[in-house]
């Protein structure tokens, strides 16, 4: 089954009094259980391509289906429920929330699940061990360099074990090296979770580690590899 | 519990603003109560002060109230110890009433021939041992009155009289720290000399009589029929009375005594039967319970019966005028608070909306962004009222003890500034619940904003 069917979405947005296609007539499939890069210039549409995806945003016309499940047939807080239980998001701005600690950033997803207080620490538990952030538990946003930060937002999107992460350029923001530990970390937990990792970026480091690559242009997406 | 811990944390967030905001609830909470207070203090002053004087209700002749003050006898209840009686046996106002007495209200002259002065005065006759009862009244605690209007009961020609009453018919001796005497020559004074109608008539008085001496006064008034009667009284001491015009017009006699004047040798009368009951509360159901006897076995008496507000009319004038302003002040700082809440809130959704974009790209509704502001508008309005009320009860306490004064118009004797506040539930919880209400409205339509933002522009915001 794919992760991610998209056919003939366009996207259009006002800038002042001018039209911008954002998304022309996008037809890709994404496959499950795989690091799909989406690469691009800035402005090409990587983003919004996301965020169609996600569900935060919603094409002018279109079919999106995610996971079996037709998009445009949920209302917002449908959508807003499939988001909970099935995505993950990981930002570029890492995006955590600043007067929640480590803990109750990663903590979010579950509660918005439903789950007992014991399975959250259970689960959070584990998950900060994981992305070596066990000891950070207490501490708040603001006390964390941006690696860590990032390891957090990458917590806060696998907790709930999602079927498909949209991680818009998390790298971006973070040296080299830094960001490849971000990659690596992301990599190996999309391997071990058996999650669809959608991950968009312009870095070379992040293609050359892509399953399968999609080429954003100007709105228009091209599939350039597969593994 | 989570959206709570997560509306207190973010108030902290920026705690200038948030204190600056819990300061405006806290201070308009304050004033609110100490108002409301002072406003409690002085209608429970005023009501107490009334019932101790007329009692909960008067049971008087139904025309009295529009003609009886210039002709008591005519308006008289001549069958007054019938309805007592009949006030006792009903199994329903035996729970209520605790005090009935009579009372002889009438307008007369109070003269003392050896001074050569006279006066108007309203003369008061009474039980003593009904009007001690009456002075006993305390439902709100505030303890003794000034006025304790017992006369001598031994004494059947005793009499009080007012301050002002003492000093313009020259009784100095009552009136010890306060000047005394004329400063014309008795041939001079004439502005309180007898109606010259009248004249002839002291003169025969004075020949059958010995002059007065001291403390002897004499009161004369019209009696049935419309002639004029005089009877000679002992003024055992002065009462000053709270108001001046009552101070200086106020003769408290016996009963007996102010029926000897009205109504001479024949059936005796009073003006009004006193009622007092347990509390307040019980007026209406005493009221009803009278009229519904008015209508049976008392409906050969042309009776009607008035409660304390309507034979003093000044009562809810006063508290008319006190609840306009109090309302007046909570409509100010309801105008403050929903301003001041609802700027906080909008500052805090506009930082935080790339917040409000992750958390709704994450999975939370419109409603929970907009309920997690909501309980920072409650959280706000709960910390600022609580803080307002216990501030409120310890300003009260200091204000209590602090002996304030202060003159109401046309009264004599300073009144102390009461604030009460602590046993009033229903006050403080009506402040609670109106400033919360504030609280929560001006936090709705920030609330709604954020609520309803796009999350990519969220996203994007910076």
């Amino acid at each position: 089954m794919w992760a991610v069917e998209i056919k003939g979405i366009c996207k259009n947005y006002l800038l002042g009094q001018s039209k911008v296609e954002a998304l022309r007539d996008i037809n890709i499939k994404i496959a499950s259980r795989r690091f799909t890069v989406l690469s691009g210039q800035s402005g090409s549409g990587k983003t919004t391509l996301l965020n169609v995806i996600g569900g935060i945003d919603c094409p002018d016309q279109g079919s999106l289906v995610i996971a079996g499940q037709e998009m445009s047939r949920l209302n917002d807080d449908q959508r807003s429920a499939f988001r909970a239980r099935n995505l993950g998001f990981i930002f570029q701005n890492f995006n955590l929330i600043p007067v929640l600690s480590v803990w109750e950033n990663v903590e979010i997803p579950l509660i918005l699940q439903g789950t007992t207080v014991a399975q959250r620490k259970s689960a959070i538990m584990n998950m900060l061990e994981t992305v070596g952030l066990a000891e950070k538990a207490r501490s708040l946003p603001g006390q964390l360099s941006g690696g860590q930060r990032q390891r957090v937002a990458i917590a806060r999107a696998l907790i709930h074990r999602p079927s498909l992460v949209l991680a818009d350029e998390p790298t971006a923001n973070l040296d080299s090296k830094t960001g490849n530990s971000i990659l690596q970390l992301l990599r190996r937990l999309q391997q071990e979770h058996s999650v669809t990792v959608v991950f968009s970026s312009h870095d070379p480091q992040v293609i050359a580690e892509a399953d399968d690559l999609y080429q954003v242009h100007d709105g228009n997406v091209t599939r350039i590899a597969m593994q | 519990m989570q959206t709570f811990k997560l509306a207190l944390r973010n108030l902290l967030r920026n705690r200038r603003r948030t204190l600056s905001t819990l300061c405006a609830i806290t201070v308009g909470a304050v004033g609110i109560l100490l108002f409301g207070g002072y406003n409690r203090s002085i209608e429970y002053s005023l009501q107490t002060t009334f019932v101790r004087d007329t009692g909960h209700l008067q049971i008087q002749h139904k025309d009295y109230l529009l003609n009886g003050s210039a002709n008591p006898a005519e308006y008289s209840i001549k069958n007054y110890q019938k309805i007592m009686a009949q006030i006792e046996q009903d199994p329903e106002l035996r729970q209520m009433v605790v005090v009935k007495t009579p009372v002889l209200i009438l307008n007369g002259i109070a003269g003392n021939y050896a001074a050569g002065t006279s006066r108007p005065v309203l003369i008061y006759g009474s039980e003593a041992a009904g009007q001690e009862a009456l002075n006993k009244w305390d439902e709100y605690h505030l303890g003794k009155g000034n006025q304790e209007r017992t006369l001598n009961e031994h004494a059947p020609d005793a009499a009080m009289i007012g301050a002002g009453v003492a000093r313009m018919l020259q009784l100095c001796d009552f009136i010890a720290d306060q000047p005394c005497g004329s400063s014309v020559t008795p041939a001079e004074n004439n502005t309180t000399a007898l109606p010259d109608a009248l004249t002839l008539l002291a003169q025969q008085t004075r020949e059958e009589r010995k002059p007065s001496t001291g403390d002897q006064i004499e009161l004369l008034a019209a009696s049935v029929g419309g002639a004029p009667n005089i009877i000679r009284v002992q003024v055992e001491a002065v009462q000053p009375q709270a108001a001046r015009e009552l101070d200086d017009s106020y003769v408290g006699i016996h009963l007996a005594q102010a029926q000897q004047l009205v109504f001479g040798r024949d059936q005796a009368g009073v003006t009004a039967i006193t009622l007092q009951l347990r509390n307040t509360g019980q007026l209406e159901a005493a009221r009803a319970r009278l009229q519904q006897l008015f209508k049976t076995t008392l409906a050969d008496e042309p009776l009607a019966v008035y409660d304390f507000s309507q034979l003093q009319p000044l009562y809810n004038q006063i508290l008319d005028m006190f609840g306009k302003i109090f309302h007046f002040l909570l409509a100010l700082i309801l105008c403050i608070a929903l301003f001041t809440v609802g700027n906080t809130m909008s500052m805090a959704v506009l930082e935080r909306t790339i917040e409000i974009g992750t958390l709704r790209a994450v999975g939370l509704k419109r409603q929970d962004i907009q309920r997690l502001f909501l309980n920072e508008g409650i959280l706000l309005g709960i910390i600022g009222c609580l803080t307002g009320i216990i501030l409120s009860l310890f300003l009260a306490y200091l204000i209590n003890r602090s002996g304030l004064t202060w003159h109401p118009p046309g009264v004599i004797a300073p009144i102390p500034i009461k604030i009460r506040i602590w046993g009033e539930w229903t006050m403080l919880l009506s402040v609670l619940a109106i400033l919360m209400v504030a609280a929560v409205s001006s936090s709705w339509w920030p609330a709604r904003r954020a609520a309803n933002v796009h999350i990519v522009q969220a996203l994007r915001h910076a």
